[in-house]
């Protein structure tokens, strides 16, 4: 399976473990949440997610943050859990790479 | 110059973003607040006389479910706030909001995802120009106080200049002022004007007997007594000069002058400083020269220097009949 590379600034290399700590931290909730069917605190996640995201070089994390975001205003189930499997993928399959831009 | 740094960010991962980069900044301090609460208790912005506690604020727009927007214009609303930069952070989707953020206040704005370049770049500029504005201010600040200072010390300087130093009472100068303002406004009302030379008895035997320091104490008392016998607004008393003064009664005649020149003798006498070296009595006493006028013609210097003239001429008089009393001079 082919990894998801990311070129991160070495400035921010002591932030990152505990950013994508945070994000699995999300992933979790977002699940939990989603069975509940709590729509609102979806979005909120789904809205800070988008926020960070690219500002730590995630841009992916930015982009699903998003759709999150706005399926959840669509109280749209179905793509929900079809984006937090994506998000898992893509963390579970990170390769960090730290690099000056 | 100290900068402190506020950020207002609800989400951890943005804070220890902006963290991050603010560190490599010439700044001081970084306070960060999560909620619009904790924002304005560490802003002190119930206290509308504070000093601000930051030089710049980094405020996300939406922080959950407070309004980042309202949070501006509440900052700004309080005057220490007035020229402290506020940076809103906003995601692409609100730049809606971008105009209600300029019309509550805010400088600038990034949007998110955050680029360090040009966060680090407009975050920069407005510490540079936060300098810049706290450097005036000071300067305002001290130039308002050395006004101020300056103000204190002309107004000083200014009695200074119309009151004799010893006495309290008006000096020469004012006099001069003031009988001039005086007659011209006699001649504008036709009323009459009276003026009394008067001049302490033996003053110089006073002097050698009893020390100059004695002698300073007497005119002191005997200033005190013109002050106080020249009632009326109008009436004005001031030391014309050594142990002479001199009192301006403004519409007064010869019978109210001479009783007013009475009432000041006798006070005098009733003061009772000792003078064991007087001719006159045991007590220091004065001559009075007293002259009235009803001003009919132009006022000019010749006019005042004769007027003066006559009274002066009252009072050696008064000294030559023998001292302690009043002679009266009608005005030619």
């Amino acid at each position: 399976m082919s990894k998801n590379i990311v070129y991160i600034d070495p400035d921010l290399e002591f932030l990152i473990p505990q950013f994508l700590e945070n994000r699995e931290e999300d992933r979790q909730r977002l699940e939990k949440l989603l069975q509940e069917s709590e729509f609102d605190q979806i979005r909120i996640i789904g809205h800070s997610m988008k926020g960070s995201g690219g500002g730590y070089g995630f841009d992916y994390l930015t982009e699903i943050g998003s759709q999150i975001e706005k399926n959840a205003e669509l109280k749209n189930k179905e793509e929900i859990k079809n984006l937090i499997d994506e998000l898992r993928n893509y963390l579970d399959n990170l390769e960090i790479i730290y690099q000056k831009e | 110059m100290k900068i402190n740094i506020l950020v207002v960010d609800d989400d951890r991962d943005m804070r220890k973003l902006l963290e991050n980069y603010l560190k490599r900044l010439e700044v001081e301090q970084i306070h960060f607040t999560d909620t619009a609460q904790k924002t304005y208790q560490l802003l002190n912005l119930n206290d509308l006389k504070t000093d601000p506690s930051v030089d710049l604020i980094i405020l996300d727009i939406i922080l959950g479910e407070e309004n980042g927007i309202k949070i501006c214009k509440k900052i700004k609303s309080n005057p220490a706030y007035q020229e402290v930069p506020i940076i809103m952070i906003t995601a692409q989707k609100e730049s809606g909001y971008l105009k209600d953020a300029f019309a509550a206040g805010a400088m600038d704005y990034l949007k998110k995802p955050i680029k360090k370049i040009e966060f680090m770049a407009r975050i920069n500029s407005a510490i540079i120009l936060r300098k810049e504005t706290k450097a005036r201010i000071a300067r305002e600040k001290e130039l308002l106080k050395l006004s101020e200072e300056l103000k204190k010390a002309n107004q000083k300087l200014e009695k200074m200049a119309l009151v004799d130093g010893l006495t309290g009472i008006s000096n020469r100068r004012l006099f001069d002022k003031t009988i001039k303002k005086e007659l011209k406004r006699a001649r504008r009302k036709n009323n009459d004007l009276s003026l009394i030379m008067i001049d302490i008895d033996n003053f110089k035997e006073y002097n050698d007997t009893y020390g100059h320091q004695q002698g300073d104490q007497c005119l002191k008392e005997v200033a005190s007594v013109l002050d106080k016998k020249t009632k009326r607004a109008a009436d004005f008393a001031a030391r014309y000069g050594g142990e002479e003064f001199a009192v301006i009664l403004p519409d007064t005649a010869k019978d109210g002058a001479l009783k007013i020149a009475e009432d000041i003798r006798k006070g005098i006498m009733d003061l009772k400083i000792e003078h064991k070296n007087s001719n006159t009595s045991e007590y220091v006493t004065v001559s009075l020269g007293v002259s009235s006028i009803k001003a009919e013609k132009e006022i000019d210097q010749h006019l005042i220097r004769s007027l003066i003239e006559q009274a002066d001429q009252a009072l050696y008089q008064a000294k030559e009949n023998g001292k302690n009393q009043i002679v009266y001079k009608n005005f030619e």
